[in-house]
């Protein structure tokens, strides 16, 4: 992190509410705080619900607005003030300058196009000046790990593993070399040692790459080795945040506190895992 | 979202089709006492019928030209309406999704315009009608010949056309209307594409597969509708050949035009897998109800998606990877299935609220002449019933009938898929393989040249029966491998405690709604079968069909009963099917 850049990511206090039928709108997000600097690498965990994915696809306006209602005092993403952009100019910088993962690659994918074509499509979008898509292509997919990728340029997505559809869709995120990859649950559909790989994956692509990452998980276990500074998010709100090693070992919420006592550890003997009870949380909860 | 058991259409369709034909019209000739030797002579060209043959390959030609040029236009039209509103997308959606309705439902809305344009004109003292009168043909020019030439053609292909415009409309609507949330879409806006962009690059490539499947299942109920529109239109087609053959009780012709059904079916249906879409990714094959792995043991549908079990021999195909909904037993093309026999659910019930106000606006007329006009008189008629009233009760009766022998049936069936003879269904898809060939026209024609009335009802009870056991068959493994059973079962629940709290209701529901459905198609084929009949040997009360037939003679000067008869089938019909729509709920996992 150098303190001299500017912030890549500059928010401050973001409001995300969803307008319902009959009944005051929903608050999923209250007012939250948060600046990032560029090569930082993020982990946003969470429980369901508590307002990960609201803020991650808030980020590029992705939210259908309505129901959604953004609001913020500043919102500078990369750069671009974002709520002032236009639809062209937010179209402008999804996915050249700010890349998503999603958490299911099997119905991200279109099923009815090769792996080329759909690669080619964010290439097309975003680097028009590549002549050469095909070697681009079959080197982004090398760099992903994916084994004989010439083969691989005409199958479907059904031809392919999770682990394997994951990675394309890594690829395809990458290549258009954005300075800030947002992965929203990036292994959940996938099985553990898959996802060991695609979370190791991961972290050396934004090391070789030096672009910042921010990792929306609720799987605590994966994010040692992958982020610099973590955010603990409940209820719409971040309770806590603080470098990766030290909430991991000493959290001062009550509620991160929680979570981590909920995490199932090899070799301690527990007679019965632990929950978190919510109604001591809201009585004692302080916002760190 | 659990994909159900795909009682797709079977492997080697065309082949099974050809087969499929010859064999009707073999055991047609053979329950008419001819012999197999002789059978097999007459379809292989080497014994002429007896009679002079009302089907000829010309004939075989022109139903061919005239279904190829029905699909054809069906086809370029929604394209040409999708091409025109694709700039309006996403909201131009629901403006297709309502024509597409429209469109088919014309038949039904023809006749009331038709039955409007009749009043229109009684009141003005000027019949008019669009159809060209046939001159004498010595008589007339090369444009007039052209011109009626042209006519003859034309006027069949629209008919065909615009219904099967409507189905591809709906297809339309269904595939591009995700809604922003889902993963694939939101990816795709992540990445930076524009709405356009996601329509053109893809949503269209989606639509391909569905067209496909569209056009390949509406080919039978193309032909089954070809009967009495080339009949009505006088097109010199094998529809009318058939008919003709059915009014002179000619078992030859008869079973030569179920042979060239058959044939006809097969080209078509390998013509379009020929241009099968590119982009639709390899079959996932599967055998056939292939139930039990290699250990003998037993496997839900839905854990029949790994790679492992890829490639079977012997197989029914399966599209994989896709995100259009897979084919089930009711994207059968069974002419049963002409009016959808799993519909979709109708979330906005503007059909039937459309069609009561068509009514009024057509009643009123007739509320406000006088009294003692020959047209208030006619009305009386209508309004009570006079004339069709006796068909449309022996019609409805019928259908109770057809219904309740369908369910013994059904289920008798269903039961056979327990024992030993399941086996050997499920291996070779017999089942589907009757389902999707042309079983109603060889229904059709054996109750009319049998000459009981019976026959019908007999035949489309077996129709409905076979059409009822594939889906209950298909609902019921559907229902049993949900998550959502898996997971009450988890819970401790028995088998039989999950499927009455969760599965039981909705599987109910969707059995009336398919009983409903099957009811209106049952309908529109009894009547449909006897408005082919020969006035003069077919009594005007046995059905509304029959009425037709007597009406139709003396259509020109008393088109009142003819009109009026045809709007009560019609409304009739298209209230029972759009109220399987209505009451169409939802599956568990859709919900």
């Amino acid at each position: 992190m150098t303190p001299n850049l500017a912030p890549l990511l500059e928010i401050k206090n973001l409001r995300i509410r969803f307008k319902r039928y009959g009944a005051e709108p929903a608050e999923a997000v209250k007012g939250i705080n948060l600046t990032m600097m560029p090569g930082e690498s993020i982990a946003v965990v969470g429980e369901s619900g508590s307002g990960k994915s609201a803020t991650a696809l808030a980020l590029a306006r992705l939210l259908p607005e309505p129901p959604a209602l953004i609001t913020a005092d500043q919102m500078s993403v990369v750069g671009h003030d974002v709520l002032n952009l236009s639809e062209r100019q937010l179209r402008r910088m999804r996915g050249r300058d700010i890349a998503y993962i999603f958490q299911e690659p099997t119905t991200s994918l279109n099923p009815v196009l090769t792996v080329r074509t759909q690669l080619a499509e964010a290439l097309t979008l975003h680097r028009p000046d590549v002549k050469d898509q095909d070697a681009e292509i079959i080197s982004w997919l090398c760099q992903v790990g994916i084994a004989e990728p010439e083969k691989r340029l005409r199958a479907y997505p059904h031809e392919l593993s999770g682990g394997m559809q994951q990675r394309v869709m890594i690829a395809m995120a990458l290549c258009c070399r954005p300075q800030l990859l947002i992965a929203d649950e990036p292994t959940t559909a996938l099985d553990v040692t898959i996802q060991k790989q695609i979370m190791e994956l991961l972290a050396e692509l934004r090391r070789s790459l030096g672009m910042s990452l921010i990792l929306i998980t609720h799987n605590l276990g994966i994010i040692q080795n992958v982020a610099d500074r973590v955010l603990v998010m409940f209820r719409g709100e971040i309770v806590e945040q603080g470098p990766v090693h030290e909430i991991l070992t000493s959290p001062k919420h009550p509620y991160t506190q929680a979570l981590l006592a909920c995490v199932p550890r090899m070799g301690t003997k527990q007679h019965r895992l632990r929950t978190i009870d919510y109604s001591q949380l809201e009585s004692t909860a302080p916002r760190l | 979202m659990i994909t159900p058991p795909h009682h797709a259409r079977p492997y080697a369709l065309p082949l099974r089709l050809a087969l499929g034909g010859a064999g009707m019209a073999v055991l047609f000739l053979l329950l008419h006492g001819g012999s197999i030797t002789y059978a097999a002579k007459l379809l292989l060209g080497l014994t002429p019928p007896s009679d002079t043959p009302t089907l000829t390959l010309l004939a075989c030609a022109r139903t061919l030209a005239l279904l190829t040029t029905a699909l054809l236009l069906a086809f370029a039209t929604s394209s040409g309406l999708l091409f025109l509103t694709r700039g309006l997308w996403p909201s131009s959606l629901s403006l297709l999704a309502h024509l597409g309705r429209l469109l088919f439902a014309t038949p039904a809305l023809g006749l009331i315009s038709a039955w409007a344009g009749w009043w229109i004109g009684s009141r003005a003292g000027v019949i008019e009608t669009l159809m060209p009168p046939r001159p004498n043909e010595l008589g007339e020019d090369l444009t007039e010949s052209l011109a009626r030439q042209l006519w003859t053609g034309l006027a069949p292909t629209f008919a065909i056309a615009i219904p099967l415009t409507g189905c591809l409309l709906s297809q339309i609507a269904q595939t591009l209307n995700p809604t922003p949330n889902t993963p694939l879409i939101l990816g795709l806006r992540a990445r930076g594409l524009s709405p356009s962009q996601i329509l053109d690059r893809h949503l269209l490539p989606l639509l391909w597969p569905r067209w496909h499947r569209s056009l390949e299942t509406s080919l039978f109920a193309a032909l089954l509708l070809a009967l009495p529109v080339e009949y009505a239109l006088d097109f010199p087609g094998l529809g009318n050949g058939l008919v003709h053959a059915l009014q002179t009780q000619n078992p030859q012709a008869t079973a030569l035009g179920l042979y060239a059904s058959g044939l006809m079916l097969a080209l078509l249906t390998g013509l379009l897998q020929f241009i099968r879409p590119r982009s639709l990714p390899a079959p996932l094959t599967l055998e056939t109800g292939m139930e039990r792995d290699e250990d003998g043991v037993v496997l839900g549908s839905t854990r029949l998606s790994g790679s492992q079990r890829l490639h079977r021999k012997g197989d029914a195909t399966r599209e994989a990877g896709s995100l259009v909904r897979p084919m089930t037993a009711a994207d059968s093309p069974s002419a049963i299935s002409v009016f959808r026999l799993t519909p979709s659910p109708v979330k906005k019930p503007i059909l039937p609220v459309i069609a009561t106000l068509l009514i009024l606006l057509i009643a009123i007329p007739f509320l406000l002449t006088d009294s003692s006009s020959p047209l208030h008189h006619q009305a009386a008629q209508l309004v009570t019933g006079q004339t069709w009233l006796t068909g449309w009760k022996n019609d409805a009766l019928a259908c109770f009938w057809i219904l309740e022998l369908a369910l013994i049936g059904g289920l008798i069936l269903v039961a056979l898929r327990l024992t030993i003879l399941g086996d050997w269904l499920r291996r070779y898809g017999s089942l589907e393989t009757l389902v999707w060939s042309p079983l109603p026209i060889w229904a059709i024609a054996w109750s009319h040249t049998s000459g009981r009335i019976i026959s019908i009802d007999l035949a489309l009870a077996s129709l409905a029966a076979i059409a009822l056991s594939i889906h209950l068959h298909t609902s019921t493994r559907r229902y049993t491998s949900a998550p959502l059973l898996q997971a009450s079962r988890t819970l401790g629940a028995t088998s039989a405690q999950a499927w009455r709290t969760h599965a039981l209701f909705p599987w109910l529901l969707e059995l009336v709604a398919f009983l409903i459905s099957l009811f209106a198609a049952a309908w529109w084929l009894r009547i449909a079968s006897f408005s082919l009949s020969t006035p003069e040997k077919s009594d005007p009360l046995t059905s509304i069909g029959t009425f037709l037939a007597h009406a139709a003679t003396d259509a020109f000067h008393h088109p009142l009963p003819l009109l009026s008869a045809s709007l009560a089938a019609a409304v009739s019909i298209l209230f029972w099917w759009t109220l399987g729509r209505i009451i169409h709920p939802l599956h568990p996992d859709d919900a």
